[in-house]
């Protein structure tokens, strides 16, 4: 994954922030650590951090931490679910999902078709946002919704990338921790990469 | 934590036992606990050593005590000599006398009177030493305040507000001196919003106002708002940004 990186120095200068916050910010985890990459130059050692990242999540605490106190920013950007259940009416109303992705989900999964705690919101969400790319089938759909719900537990929070590879017609579905490097045969193609924290993230903007 | 139904736990003289939830643990002399702990109030006197983590709302250590695991508390409290070989989470630690820790500290608020040494980083919202310190990789803290009286080492420093100063020069701080006793600190790099150093060497310094105080050696200063230098300090590069 290699990406653009942005020194700290210039970091400070573009967004207008200091050291001081920037620190305080790392203390409140609302940047988190593995985005802090030292690195040594010909000047000694320096920080760096993936550009577009960094940026968009600076733009997002500034504009959000007047309304917001910065422990509810953290709680907004850590990839641990929120306590909160929706109805059916108000998923389809916050464009969580759509209704015909909501009918797909309902036909596969049981529980009360009306109540949708954070957890099944959050694969409804993953779920729509690879069938919306229209990369996939509603079959594939189907090994996503399996892998996530069998198998995402077990990252306890922890940050990963969500993958469907296919090869000739046929489809696997990955969950991978991240940050990883990873590579495929000729042929093999990743049609869907989603990552986790960026999701919950946009899911936690429409819930609350 | 539900109290009241639980046992107290309480070792004199000498003796071991296996970890569990407990209500109060003491040890009064010398005891061993072979296992996680967890329970309201742990107290020490004497010399202890726990063989797992500790989780807890105040641990008080007068003496010696060891631990192996994670201290997860909200109040701790070293008089004497504490050594923690994992990592300390905590609302509040206060160190009278010295404390080890083999892992990261992270705390609201950290008052060290004597010394600390930490292996990984060191997160609070305000940190205090009167005496020495000794952190293998960062310190982030809101508001830090050092009294510098030992030769303390880390290697970067992050923070909003910095104060490193070496109180007043005595004769006995001279006959230090003369020895290479007397307190100085090194780090690679110090970043913050208002800065005050005495007694410090650092490759670099970055922050809004910067104050070099006497005894420093500062190879490259960074500044955007204002920069003042000690006639006593020497400062080889400074640039304003």
């Amino acid at each position: 994954m290699e990406k653009d990186l942005i020194s700290k120095k210039e970091l400070l200068e573009f967004t207008g922030i200091s050291y001081g916050q920037l620190y305080r910010w790392k203390r409140k985890k609302l940047i988190p650590e593995d985005w802090f990459i030292h690195k040594s130059t010909f000047t000694g050692q320096e920080t760096f951090f993936p550009k577009d990242r960094i940026l968009e999540r600076i733009e997002k605490i500034k504009s959000m931490k007047d309304d917001l106190s910065l422990d509810e920013l953290a709680d907004m950007f850590s990839p641990n679910p929120q306590d909160i259940t929706l109805t059916k009416e108000e998923a389809l109303k916050r464009n969580i999902v759509t209704e015909k992705v909501l009918n797909f989900y309902q036909e596969q999964e049981e529980g009360d078709p009306n109540k949708y705690p954070f957890e099944k919101l959050f694969y409804l969400y993953i779920l729509e946002r690879a069938l919306q790319t229209g990369e996939i089938s509603l079959e594939e759909g189907k090994i996503l919704l399996r892998t996530l719900t069998d198998h995402y537990p077990r990252f306890q929070g922890k940050n990963c990338d969500v993958l469907v590879v296919r090869k000739l017609g046929v489809a696997m579905c990955f969950l991978v921790s991240t940050p990883s490097k990873m590579a495929f045969e000729d042929g093999a193609k990743a049609i869907i990469r989603l990552n986790i924290a960026n999701c919950m993230e946009e899911l936690k903007m429409k819930v609350s | 934590m539900k109290t009241g139904s639980k046992n107290n736990l309480v070792i004199a003289g000498s003796g071991s036992t296996s970890g569990g939830n407990y209500n109060d643990v003491k040890i009064n002399g010398e005891g061993r606990v072979n296992g996680d702990l967890e329970c309201v109030h742990f107290r020490t006197n004497g010399k202890s050593e726990v063989k797992g983590g500790i989780q807890a709302e105040s641990v008080q250590v007068h003496g010696v005590s060891k631990v192996a695991g994670e201290v997860k508390v909200q109040q701790f409290k070293v008089n004497g000599h504490a050594e923690v070989q994992a990592d300390v989470k905590s609302e509040e630690v206060k160190v009278y006398g010295y404390a080890e820790i083999k892992g990261r500290l992270s705390s609201e608020e950290v008052e060290i009177k004597g010394g600390v040494s930490i292996k990984g980083d060191c997160e609070a919202e305000r940190f205090s030493v009167k005496g020495g310190f000794h952190i293998e990789h960062m310190l982030n803290a809101g508001n830090i305040a050092i009294d510098l009286y030992r030769t303390s080492k880390v290697k970067e420093i992050g923070g909003e507000k910095i104060t490193i100063r070496k109180p007043s020069h005595s004769l006995l701080d001279k006959v230090k001196m003369i020895f290479n006793l007397s307190g100085e600190l090194s780090a690679e790099s110090i970043e913050g919003d208002d800065i005050y150093l005495e007694h410090t060497r650092a490759k670099v310094v970055r922050g809004n106002h910067i104050h070099i105080g006497p005894g420093c050696e500062i190879d490259r200063v960074e500044y955007k708002g204002s920069f003042k230098s000690d006639k006593e300090a020497k400062v080889r590069d400074c640039v304003q940004q």
